[in-house]
């Protein structure tokens, strides 16, 4: 095991992964003392009727004050403000955000609002602005892969002035995380694939990035073995209960390695993707992911043979001789993308040219790929990435992943 | 997995050389100002706080310092707490200065009185101040878990977790081997215990890496000792850095006996600590915790489902491909036996390897025995 | 020491260019080179000591200019934006130097090289283009005569994704107070080395070069960037509040003083950038008035309300990072002016376009900081040309026939803009104003020397030494005279050298002022230490700016390392700045330059003293203070003059 020279873990969201999960809210808010939350989700999520389940789950111990179901796809300011106010006029003390990665950020965002007692939440934004300990947060997550139900990072978009604000705080840890079968029951299968990849990437890049540490390897681990396990049959069957489950603690733990030891090339490709071409983050991920791991191969040799085993197993790994297991996990990365490609009939992209919007348009164009390489080089995770990415580096990568095309190695400068 | 995984760690690990260097950043972005130090006589005199306090320089902070000699001292601690205006506890060693400061941290919340007589000292609402957690030695996981005991009460609850807990070999001092071995052991069989027989995979990761940790540092610390004596902070550099290892396997165990409170190992180690009202080097209650683990896995050999795969943690992926299924559970009570074997022999006295050697009757030893099963699936 | 097979950290080679022959070469650098020399400034000191004649003319084609990145650009350190042009000064005629942000220096080792050196003059205008496959001198007649940012402009769109550097029309036009622009308005703008460019007709140097930057242990690298990162983010407990104007004048009342720490200065210039100081300098005394000669009771709090810290945020509608730094101090501002944005003025500017000429208009300060940085023309050295043509109006050594009518009265905005535009174009009063105010007060004549203030030939800058003396024995002192970021008691107190290497002082963290103002060897040492310590910076790239959080924060001597695999203590590295000093020295001796005369006189001096203000009968005995740093050296104490051993030792070097 090799120790970096420094490094943090910390996660202090209390995890509950079951079948009755959602069961466990009354007991979880009472033990905070705050008995009259408020339920944030969006309208997806209220339509599937998750709503209703969770109503049902929750007994006359807590009264829920408003439940604001229009949260948009993109949360931004305004949807905040607004919210924080309807927190306020209804005296709740607390949140359930239940949804996916955009009810978690627009929670996280009125919960510093109402916390702090503040209008502005433009003040609160960049790195370890808060410094206090906000008020509870219970997140239950609707999708098994943004990881953000335990991640201390929230971004909000600014509309008026284009840009996209970024918090992060150890605060911003909601204090609570409810993975509950239910949730996902329910989830398409190619939204299931995309945000299970999307996990899988998290849990990959977090094995390494610059930040990794024994801790994290180990749960990043553990949440490929998870991922890798379940996702295929969870296509095949969706209402398999204990796979839905096993996908969501998989997506938390790739949540908890990568909030400590920070992403890599996949997301910055894939966040520049995504906010050139608002395409879904999950899909870029899955394209990408394999092609981030074949670039920085030279640099993470043995990192990537250790993932062979929980991606594959211990017989594929003791047959795969040494030298080939990295190649072997990119290789085994590349199949299941194939894998979920069939079993989705086609709606699993894997290559960028393939992605299409639900109305069957082309989302990423190829005549793109420079502006897309270009957002990339101001993405913060390019500074953890293992080898360093130029503008040349990033479109080379976008390229070969729009053409699903094998990444040429030796075009890779090595440093 | 089972039907509800449920899993708390409310404290930050930072590790590393200098890591006391981002202790400052930490504090301030908790909004503490004025850490109150506790630390006792042993850290002071090795001159361990000056190395905090180089790491506090220029920053703004102001650090005040106590000195703990005895429990008397409690009182005063709290006055001086209050009088000084202090904001967050820094707790700079191990053991009683830990379980003081997490008591001070209590008192000073929810008023001194709730010490005196917990009406219930269970329920505990947070947030309490901000704990720092600066060991000097490697310990039992007591530290790191969410308890304490008070006059002879005892207080749980997630909030009475340190919010950072910073190891570092900077601040390691000279520790017995016999300690070392304690820590050690016990932070092992936790770990293995619920690695073995847990399906929560939150527990099991911090358990993976706490495994790890131990494997990684115990044996080679305890052959470099010199039979028994102090790993002295003076014999450099080399030996810190594998006792802070040891330090932080033993905050993992710690934060997963907060979780899992009814660990069979430690449960058993209690036992036989009772049976020997003063238990000597020989038999620290890491060694029976250890002993107990030895047994419970073979107890549970063919029945537990994920004891195979704590060959793993317990060697390396390599190893653990190239054992076939069935094989590795026997494997891996081996690695632990062979450890055991291995520790055995760098002692000049000597450590029971059984519980027969221990000293223990048959009687109790079955009664051990039956405390170290599993109901499984 | 164990020798790292490959250069790691730097390139392991510069590229020369010769213009007269219009030959590009790529010529190797030894090892040892880079040990003894570091990169950037030192190693740009180590060539061009060789390979300029000691009678060439500035302005001929046996100067050389020559462009230098760090030894720690793009190697994930932060702070590590800062490229130099050097070359001989045509202002002092000894070594020059202009040290620049921007993302310019990064580009340089992307092309595979440590520094880009000119020789000769082309016969016609002609740009340098540098990718991976080609090196080659290209036609620049089309561009000849655009502004700084429309040269940019063009040639970024010609090659999508290359960096330039270039000059503008002052450079061209040979004024010697023109320097080289990156990034529309980043200005590596001392020394005169624009005139340099300008008479090699060398337009512009456009880089695409895209090699990889070698580092030893990347990780390591990121380790220590990461805690400097946290440094920057840190906002200490106590500040908010504490900090505004008022603090200026508390400073000043004072009979204390505490040794600063570069956090707070940190926490403005991330708030605010440099124009944080504008007010607190004038307020404590450390910001020259009117040429010198006045106070802050000329120019109190009211007066220079106009150009506080918030005025210019307001403005501001993006910020501006040079490369790899997460301060960014810099700024992008919408003006009223002729052109719709600028950079955001630095202090430097807005104070020299300000107090130092009493102008309260700050429409106009933006406008003449775009009008200058497009034409490629040092503000501070315009600053004092134009206040030392007010004076000189004044005092009637010119009158309004010079200038067409123009009444040249202190602090009236419009007299500003038109002077400013008429030296950039060498009209009129422009023409003899346009090489610096040394030669201005030449060929003006008539006493108006008593009114030039200047080191050597190179204008002062807005810290006055009779605030801190530091300033004064910097300016004076050093190879490159003249300017501010040399060093100062300040930057020694930020520094907090005496943490990480041997012989410099620690300071006590509060002190009697009168301590300030005293000679002494601790003084010595310390102008030493800051001097060597900023060769450390310029030989690796960093910004001066990150160097003020404090060397335990940002642990530059730990990223060298950690960049080249070398093992060198922070004594080592101090070593190494002692050698570029001196080879710096010894370049200013080879051309003739006698180090005593770049002393201050007359007014930055205190001579005679001021009879008001916060400077009140303040004098430097700037003799002492310099003997002393000298004998510091080992130098002659008389004469500033290294030892033949000493020269030799730097000399020998290949
Ligand atoms: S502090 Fe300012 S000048 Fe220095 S590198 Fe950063 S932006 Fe550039
Ligand atoms: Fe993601």
């Amino acid at each position: 095991m090799v120790i970096p020279d420094y490094y943090e873990f910390g996660s202090r969201t209390h995890i509950m992964a079951g079948y009755d999960a959602l069961e466990q809210i009354p007991g979880l808010l009472s033990s905070m003392d705050a008995q009259n939350p408020m339920v944030i989700t969006d309208q997806g999520v209220s339509r599937a009727g998750l709503v209703d389940i969770l109503l049902q789950a929750l007994d006359s111990r807590i009264t829920i004050k408003t439940i604001q179901d229009d949260v948009p796809a993109d949360s931004d300011l305004i949807t905040v403000h607004t919210l924080a106010g309807q927190y306020r006029k209804y005296g709740c003390n607390a949140i359930i955000a239940l949804g996916g990665g955009s009810v978690m950020d627009t929670a996280k965002g009125v919960n510093i609002l109402v916390s702090a007692s503040s209008d502005n939440l433009l003040a609160f934004s960049g790195a370890n602005a808060l410094t206090h300990a906000l008020n509870p947060l219970v997140a239950v997550p609707t999708t098994a892969g943004t990881g953000s139900e335990v991640t201390r990072v929230a971004v909000i978009s600014d509309p008026d002035n284009l840009r996209k604000l970024l918090f992060t705080s150890g605060f911003l840890m909601p204090d609570a995380a409810v993975l509950d079968p239910r949730m996902t029951l329910t989830l398409p299968a190619p939204v299931t694939a995309a945000t299970a990849m999307d996990a899988l990437s998290h849990a990959v890049e977090a094995c390494l990035c610059l930040g990794r540490n024994p801790l994290s390897t180990a749960h990043a681990h553990e949440a490929i073995a998870l991922i890798s396990q379940h996702l295929l049959p969870v296509i095949l069957q969706p209402d398999h209960k204990p796979g839905r489950l096993a996908l969501a603690t998989g997506a938390a733990l790739a949540g908890m390695a990568f909030s400590n030891s920070m992403v890599g090339m996949v997301h910055t490709l894939g966040h520049s993707v995504g906010s050139v071409c608002h395409a879904p983050h999950g899909t870029c991920m899955a394209v990408l992911l394999p092609y981030g791991m074949a670039y920085n191969l030279h640099k993470t040799q043995p990192l990537l043979a250790d993932l062979l085993l929980p991606m594959a197993g211990a017989d594929v790994y003791a047959r795969t001789p040494p030298a080939d297991r990295a190649q072997k996990a990119i290789d085994w990365v590349n199949r299941m993308n194939q894998r979920l490609h069939q079993v989705t009939a086609g709606a699993h992209a894997v290559c960028l040219r393939e992605m299409k919007s639900q109305d069957g348009k082309s989302l990423v164009p190829g005549h793109l790929l420079p502006k897309i390489a270009h957002t990339a080089l101001g993405d913060g995770s390019i500074f953890y990435n293992p080898e360093d990415l130029d503008y040349d580096d990033c479109l080379m990568v976008l390229e070969a992943a729009f053409n699903g095309a094998p990444l040429d190695l030796s075009r890779v400068k090595k440093g | 997995m089972t039907a509800l995984n449920h899993f708390l760690c409310r404290t930050k690990t930072a590790f590393g050389t200098h890591a006391l260097d981002h202790l400052p950043f930490d504090l301030s972005g908790m909004n503490a100002r004025k850490p109150f130090v506790i630390t006792d006589q042993a850290a002071r005199d090795a001159g361990v706080h000056m190395v905090l306090a180089r790491a506090c320089r220029d920053t703004y902070l102001a650090p005040g310092l106590a000195t703990l000699t005895d429990a008397g001292d409690f009182e005063t601690l709290y006055h001086l707490f209050v009088d000084k205006g202090y904001d967050s506890i820094i707790a700079l060693g191990t053991g009683q200065v830990v379980q003081t400061a997490k008591a001070l941290n209590l008192a000073l919340c929810l008023g001194p009185e709730r010490l005196r007589s917990p009406a219930d000292p269970g329920q505990i609402k947070g947030p309490l101040l901000p704990l720092v957690y600066i060991p000097t030695h490697p310990e039992s996981g007591q530290d790191t878990a969410g308890e304490t005991s008070f006059s002879g009460h005892c207080f749980v609850s997630a909030h009475l977790m340190p919010d950072i807990a910073v190891i570092t070999a900077d601040t390691m001092l000279g520790t017995p081997l016999a300690a070392v071995l304690d820590s050690g052991l016990s932070s092992l069989a936790a770990c293995c215990e619920v690695f073995a027989f847990s399906g929560n995979p939150f527990a099991r990761s911090y358990a993976y890496a706490g495994v790890c940790l131990v494997m990684d540092t115990l044996l080679p610390l305890a052959q470099q000792s010199d039979h028994g004596d102090l790993l002295c902070q003076k014999a450099g550099k080399h030996r810190r850095l594998p006792l802070a290892k040891l330090t932080h396997a033993a905050a993992v165990s710690g934060y997963i006996q907060s979780n899992f409170p009814n660990l069979k190992t430690r449960q058993a180690g209690a036992h036989i600590t009772a049976l020997h009202p003063a238990p000597s080097a020989t038999l620290s209650s890491g060694l029976c915790m250890a002993l107990a683990l030895v047994h419970l896995l073979e107890n549970s050999k063919d029945t537990c489902p994920w004891l195979g795969k704590l060959l793993l943690p317990l060697t390396d992926a390599a190893h653990y491909a190239g054992v076939p299924g069935p094989g590795q559970p026997d494997a891996a009570v081996r690695v632990i036996r062979e450890l055991l074997q291995a520790l055995y022999e760098t002692l000049p006295q000597g450590m029971p390897e059984t519980f027969d050697e221990a000293g223990l009757t048959p009687r109790q030893i079955s009664e051990i025995s039956n405390l170290l099963t599993y109901a499984h699936p | 020491m164990n020798i790292p097979r490959r250069s790691k950290g730097f390139m392991g080679s510069i590229m020369v260019v010769d213009l007269s022959a219009q030959t590009i070469e790529t010529q190797p650098v030894s090892r040892k080179v880079y040990r003894t020399f570091l990169s950037g400034m030192g190693l740009a000191a180590h060539v061009l000591y060789h390979r300029i004649p000691e009678d060439a003319d500035p302005l001929g084609p046996d100067n050389m200019l020559g462009f230098v990145s760090g030894l720690l650009t793009g190697t994930g350190s932060l702070f590590t934006g800062r490229w130099m042009v050097t070359g001989k000064s045509p202002l002092t005629g000894g070594w020059g130097e202009a040290n620049c942000g921007g993302h310019f220096s990064p580009a340089i080792k992307r092309c595979g090289v440590d520094g880009i050196f000119f020789s000769g003059i082309s016969p016609k205008p002609v740009y340098l283009y540098v990718d991976d496959t080609a090196a080659e001198l290209r036609d620049a007649a089309g561009i000849w005569g655009m502004d700084t940012v429309e040269t940019e402009t063009f040639l970024a769109a010609q090659h999508p994704g290359a960096r330039v550097a270039c000059i503008g029309p002052a450079g061209e036009r040979l004024s010697l107070m023109a320097g080289v622009s990156t990034d529309q308005g980043r200005m590596a703008a001392r020394s005169g080395l624009g005139a340099v460019m300008g008479a090699k007709r060398l337009k512009a140097v456009v880089l695409a070069g895209k090699k990889r930057i070698p580092v030893h242990n990347k990780e390591v690298m990121k380790h220590i960037s990461r805690i400097c990162n946290k440094w920057v983010q840190f906002q200490p407990p106590f500040l908010p509040g504490f900090l505004t104007a008022p603090v200026g004048a508390l400073l000043r009342i004072m009979p204390w003083a505490f040794t600063q720490d570069g956090l707070l200065y940190k926490i403005l210039l991330k708030k605010w950038g440099t124009v944080s100081m504008n007010q607190i300098s004038v307020e404590m005394g450390d910001a020259p008035v009117q040429n010198w000669k006045g106070s802050n009771r000329d120019w109190g709090f009211f007066k220079s309300l106009s150009t506080n810290p918030d005025v210019f945020t307001s403005k501001e509608t993006r910020k501006y990072h040079c490369y790899s730094c997460p301060l960014g101090c810099g700024g992008i501002c919408r003006t009223k002016g002729r052109h719709p944005r600028t950079h955001k003025p630095e202090y430097e500017t807005v104070l020299s376009f300000g107090g130092f000429v009493l102008n309260r208009d700050v429409d106009t300060i933006f406008d003449i900081n775009e009008t200058l940085n497009r034409a490629g023309m040092d503000t501070i050295s315009a600053g004092h040309v134009v206040a030392f043509a007010m004076e000189c109006f004044e005092k009637k050594i010119i009158t309004l026939q010079d200038t067409a009518g123009m009444a040249l009265e202190w602090g009236n905005p419009e007299a500003l803009s038109w002077l400013v535009d008429q030296i950039i174009n060498r009209q009129g009063i422009g023409h003899i104003l346009a090489d610096g105010v040394a030669r201005a007060a030449v060929r003006l004549g008539k006493g108006a020397q008593r009114f030039a203030f200047h080191a050597g030939g190179q204008e002062l800058a807005m810290h006055d030494g009779r605030n801190d003396p530091g300033f004064a024995l910097h300016y004076s002192v050093e190879p490159a005279p003249g300017r501010h970021t040399n060093g100062a008691w300040l930057y020694y107190e930020m520094y907090q050298l005496w943490k990480k290497i041997t012989g410099a002082p620690r300071m006590p963290l509060l002190y009697a002022k009168a301590r300030k103002y005293e000679t002494g060897s601790d003084k010595a040492a310390m102008g030493s230490a800051n001097s060597r310590f900023l060769n450390v910076l310029n030989g690796a790239g960093v910004c001066q700016f990150g160097a003020f959080l404090g060397i335990h924060r940002i642990r530059i001597f730990d990223w060298l390392n950690a960049a080249t695999g070398w093992h060198m203590t922070p004594d080592d590295y101090m070593a190494a700045g002692t050698r570029i000093q001196t080879l710096k020295q010894a370049f200013n001796i080879k051309h003739g330059i006698a180090p005593r005369d770049c002393a201050l006189k007359g007014r930055p001096a205190g001579d005679p003293p001021m009879t008001h203000g916060a400077n009140k009968d303040r004098s430097i005995d700037i003799d002492i203070l310099m003997a002393d740093y000298w004998e510091a050296f080992g130098w002659d104490k008389k004469t500033g003059r290294p030892t033949d051993r000493q020269i030799a030792e730097v000399t020998d070097v290949s």
